[in-house]
């Protein structure tokens, strides 16, 4: 792991979510994703992040998804997470 | 078109079968109407195969050419012979047969032949026992299959019968010779698996074994009382249980079989009449029972085995949760149908789910649910099958088969285009009506969320428009979404990587990580390898551990590309692309493409050692006395009592575990196997211990550099590196605090990043790396191109040039070997 991951690999900008993500919007954009990814929907193998897109497959959605569901995990998360900085909304909603 | 789901529960004493097919939950049953069929398999002289109750009825006559409880013996090489026909099996193969009739039953029933279903294994399974499953129901005939813990399924199907759900749940089950109890925690329509718990040798036959010592007691009373009556003075009877003689064994058995009877009997009466006129002798004289047994007495003798299993719910929620927080408890398996179990499960644990739950098929049914939550239907692509509407628009659809939210998202992508184009879609709900507002297609993609009806299946019609308003035919025309639990990934118990020849680790998954899972990374070799037996190798370690130092690490095998398979020279600095893969089921593949020859080498890795095979066991168990031994050693230096005293309980543990060894050894099959669950047992505590101290003295060893890092950020580190610095410093001292190697290691790691990064900031940054490389030059594999680059540095620092020194470095580096002993401790890793 990279310090930059903590960032850019932050599950919250993985998922395209903002910090205060419910545990049904957690699932819902999870499922959203993979969807998207299987139907090769442009796009939807990159996220934004403050620092630019990056790239994302449906592994790091289902880890980012699992990370995300353990409250614990998700504090963690939320503690790296710079909302203040992110350029816009999630592109997709 | 409807889908169906098929689950199998593949049991040890009975197996059976459910299909559900978005609303309806089916057991299925024989031509004989049992919805139960016993694991029992007989080979007629002929060679002719009989399962389920034709086989059982054979216990009893011809026990040489008939087996049950094979399933205790699955993942073992172990050869059942059937003298009669001269045939052997595997415990694999006779649980094929019993999958194959299984699946006779659904194709009497219900006319089709299903050649995908979730299959059901203990959730104590380990790797080589649940692939055995697997390739089982691969013979039977089945393309596809997905295991399931038994726990979950039986959870999911008591979920779905259940009204209201809630929160925390124990799952109960004994069976006919284990007993898993496993905890479980339902919340926003998600299951999750907390932990789990048992015993392998607590089941309904060791209820029988105390009923039919009864009988036998009571036997000999009554001959002992006619004998005085008459004043006779013959033998005493006296029947044996471990006695060689066969007509012992024969009346030991049929009393057995006559306990059972009576014990299933008991379940449902006050009071039940045992008895038994069998053409055996013993001692001289005729086996002729005639006793009644009543409820209490029989409840009685069961009560220690009771408490047993009741205490191991205790351990179990004790371990793992609040006292007082458990909201219910599911009953599963045979013998949970004794008042007794019911009775005090209920008064000593929590009430009990709905009665109406079937103890006996609910693993069967929750298992076919389950292949609805995973889209594992019977059939296969069924809308490649409708011949008709081939001209027309076709899209393909991404949603969850089975969805706890109410909400779920479908999305649909135009694959086929046809005139008129459509440019719009509408979904319509069967089940309760509601239908969506028109869509527009955007780049040819639609994402709507619909709304399903609760605890069943719903049919959505898929409507299009074109460009007008007016409908157009699309494809596929319907879709179905079934609402209930869905349960979570099943996670990775262990972080798994690749050793390193400089001693770290790759860490391909972390632990956590939901399963199944793959990732490639692109490694190079440090050798070259020449073809041909003596060229060499290249080695790559595969390690599981929570520490990014391999000699923290455990190696669970490796991947060799030897010489032998090579045609041609791989010169050191060779690419290799590194793959594991991970199942649900935890069993793992590794892979190593080298592009450059365009040449795959597969490995097979063993996670965990299991089964009844000798010389694995002793291995096992010499290697696990040995850190047990280490553990202990350290426990004495350090004064630890506390420890010293949790060991010796440890090995008295182990020195069980070694009888049993050698009482398989002597041919107790049984023996083998609890010795097999112990020492993984044994070996998970172990482990966990060793991690603990590994991290310890982690902390201790590590104090210095974390200093120097600190120091250098402090000096060069930028405003921000320097508050990220503050954080992993709390966080790291929380992990050392709570024990989580995990988290420390992340940590650790990012303090070092955060260190290196401000060194190389440092004026003298990249001299110092220079310097370093460069006294070892004499070690270079190339000492030409060692000492030009040299030389160039050497320019370069005159210069100051530090981005020219810095791409020197780096060279350097790739020409130097990792140290001899490094190596050593990463098992002889060939990569960087
Ligand atoms: N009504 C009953 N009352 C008590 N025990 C029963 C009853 N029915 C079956 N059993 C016992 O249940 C055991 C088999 O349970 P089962 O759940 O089928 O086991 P497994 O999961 O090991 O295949 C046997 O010991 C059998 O005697
Ligand atoms: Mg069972």
């Amino acid at each position: 792991m990279k310090v930059a991951d903590l960032f850019l690999r932050n599950p919250l900008y993985i998922l395209e979510l903002s910090a205060n993500a419910t545990a049904r919007e957690i699932e819902r954009q999870a499922g959203k994703i993979l969807g998207m990814m299987e139907l090769e929907v442009h796009n939807s193998t990159r996220y934004p992040t403050p620092w630019g897109s990056q790239p994302r497959d449906a592994a790091d959605v289902r880890l980012a998804r699992a990370e995300l569901r353990d409250p614990v995990r998700f504090h963690f998360h939320s503690f790296w997470f710079l909302e203040a900085e992110y350029p816009q909304a999630p592109s997709r909603n | 078109m409807k889908h169906h789901y098929l689950g199998i529960d593949l049991g040890t004493s009975n197996s059976s079968c459910a299909l559900f097919d978005g609303t309806e939950l089916q057991v299925v049953r024989s031509e004989r109407g049992s919805s139960l069929i016993p694991s029992v398999v007989r080979i007629s002289p002929k060679g002719q195969i009989f399962t389920g109750s034709r086989a059982q009825r054979y216990l009893e006559r011809d026990p040489a050419n008939t087996r049950a409880e094979f399933k205790r013996l699955m993942g073992t090489e172990q050869q059942m012979l059937f003298p009669a026909s001269g045939q052997s099996k595997t415990p694999t193969e006779l649980s094929a047969a019993i999958i194959s009739s299984l699946l006779d039953n659904v194709e009497q029933q219900f006319n089709i032949r299903p050649t995908r279903a979730t299959v059901t294994v203990p959730a104590l399974f380990d790797l080589p026992q649940s692939n055995a499953t697997a390739e089982a129901a691969a013979m039977a005939g089945l393309e596809k299959i997905e295991l399931l813990q038994e726990p979950v399924a039986s959870a999911l199907a008591a979920g779905w019968n259940e009204e209201s759900l809630q929160q925390s749940w124990l799952v109960y089950d004994l069976g006919g010779g284990t007993f898993d109890a496993s905890l479980l925690e339902f919340q926003d329509g998600m299951l999750r698996v907390v932990a789990h718990d048992g015993d392998n040798f607590l089941g309904g036959r060791d209820f029988d074994k105390l009923l039919a010592d009864w009988i036998i007691a009571a036997i000999e009373q009554e001959e002992k009382q006619e004998q005085e009556q008459e004043e006779e003075h013959g033998q005493k009877i006296s029947i044996q249980r471990d006695s060689p003689d066969k007509d012992h064994k024969k009346a030991i058995q049929l009393i057995t079989l006559a306990a059972e009877e009576t014990k299933i009997d008991l379940s449902t009466r006050e009071e039940s009449e045992i008895s038994l006129f069998a053409d055996v002798e013993i001692d001289g004289q005729p086996l002729d029972i005639e006793i009644t047994i009543d409820r209490t007495t029989f409840e009685s003798l069961c009560q220690p085995l009771v408490d047993r299993s009741i205490e191991i719910c205790n351990r179990l929620l004790r371990e793992n949760m609040q006292e007082g927080k458990l909201d219910q408890v599911v009953l599963v398996g045979g013998p949970s149908m004794m008042p007794i179990i019911r009775e005090q499960v209920a008064s000593r644990l929590a009430p009990i789910a709905s009665g109406s739950l079937d103890p006996m098929t609910l693993v069967a049914q929750g298992a076919a649910l389950h292949g609805a939550s995973t889209g594992l239907s019977t059939e296969h692509d069924i809308e490649e099958r409708s011949e008709e509407n081939k001209n027309s628009n076709k899209f393909i659809l991404q949603h969850p088969t089975m969805s706890s939210d109410l909400q779920p998202v479908v999305i649909g992508r135009l694959v086929e285009k046809s005139e008129p184009l459509v440019t719009a879609v509408q979904l319509i709900n069967q089940a309760n009506q509601w239908s969506s507002d028109r869509i527009p297609l955007e780049d040819d993609v639609f994402m709507l969320d619909v709304q399903l009806q609760v605890k069943t299946g719903n049919l959505f019609t898929l409507n299009g428009f074109d460009k007008d308003g007016s409908p157009v035919p699309v494809r596929p025309e319907t879709l179905s979404i079934v609402h209930g639990i869905s349960i979570s990934d099943p996670p990775l118990s262990r972080s798994i990587g690749v050793a390193l020849s400089n001693g770290g680790v790759r860490r391909f998954f972390d632990r956590g990580t939901p399963l199944p899972i793959k990732r490639t990374f692109t490694h190079h070799s440090v050798d070259t390898v020449l073809p041909g037996k003596n060229g060499g190798a290249i080695t790559i370690p595969v390690v599981q551990g929570e520490f990014n130092e391999a000699r923290y690490c455990r190696s669970i095998g490796s991947l060799i590309i030897r010489g032998d398979s090579l045609k041609k020279a791989l010169p050191t600095g060779t690419g290799i692309e590194i793959t594991l893969e991970l199942d649900r089921g935890g069993s793992l593949k590794a892979q190593a493409l080298v592009p450059s020859i365009d040449k795959l080498f597969n490995g097979v890795l063993h996670l965990i050692v299991a089964g009844a095979d000798l010389d694995t066991l002793r291995a096992e168990a010499g290697s696990l006395r040995q850190r047990l031994s280490d553990l202990q050693k350290q426990a004495f230096k350090s004064n630890n009592r506390k420890k010293v005293s949790r060991y010796i309980g440890w090995l008295s543990e182990m020195e069980e575990a070694e009888r049993d060894i050698a009482s398989l050894q002597g041919g107790d099959q049984d023996a083998g196997q609890r010795a097999g669950y112990s020492l993984t047992s044994l070996a998970a505590k172990i482990d966990q211990e060793e991690t603990v101290r590994q991290l310890e003295q982690r902390c201790q060893e590590d104090e210095l550099g974390i200093l120097y890092d600190c120091d250098w950020i402090r000096d060069y580190g930028t405003e921000r590196e320097k508050s990220m610095l503050t954080r992993a410093l709390q966080t790291l001292e929380q992990a050392a605090k709570a024990k989580d190697p995990d988290q420390y290691s992340r940590q650790r790691e990012v303090i070092s990043k955060l260190g290196t990064t401000a060194y190389e900031r440092s004026p003298d940054g990249w001299a110092g790396y220079f310097e370093y490389a460069a006294a070892r030059i004499h070690e270079a594999g190339n000492l030409k191109k060692g000492e030009r680059l040299v030389w160039d540095g050497r320019k370069a620092m005159e210069k100051n040039d530090q981005v020219r020194l810095k791409k020197i470095v780096h060279q350097l580096w790739n020409l130097l070997p990792a140290d001899a002993k490094t190596r050593q401790e990463s098992f002889d890793s060939g990569i960087r």
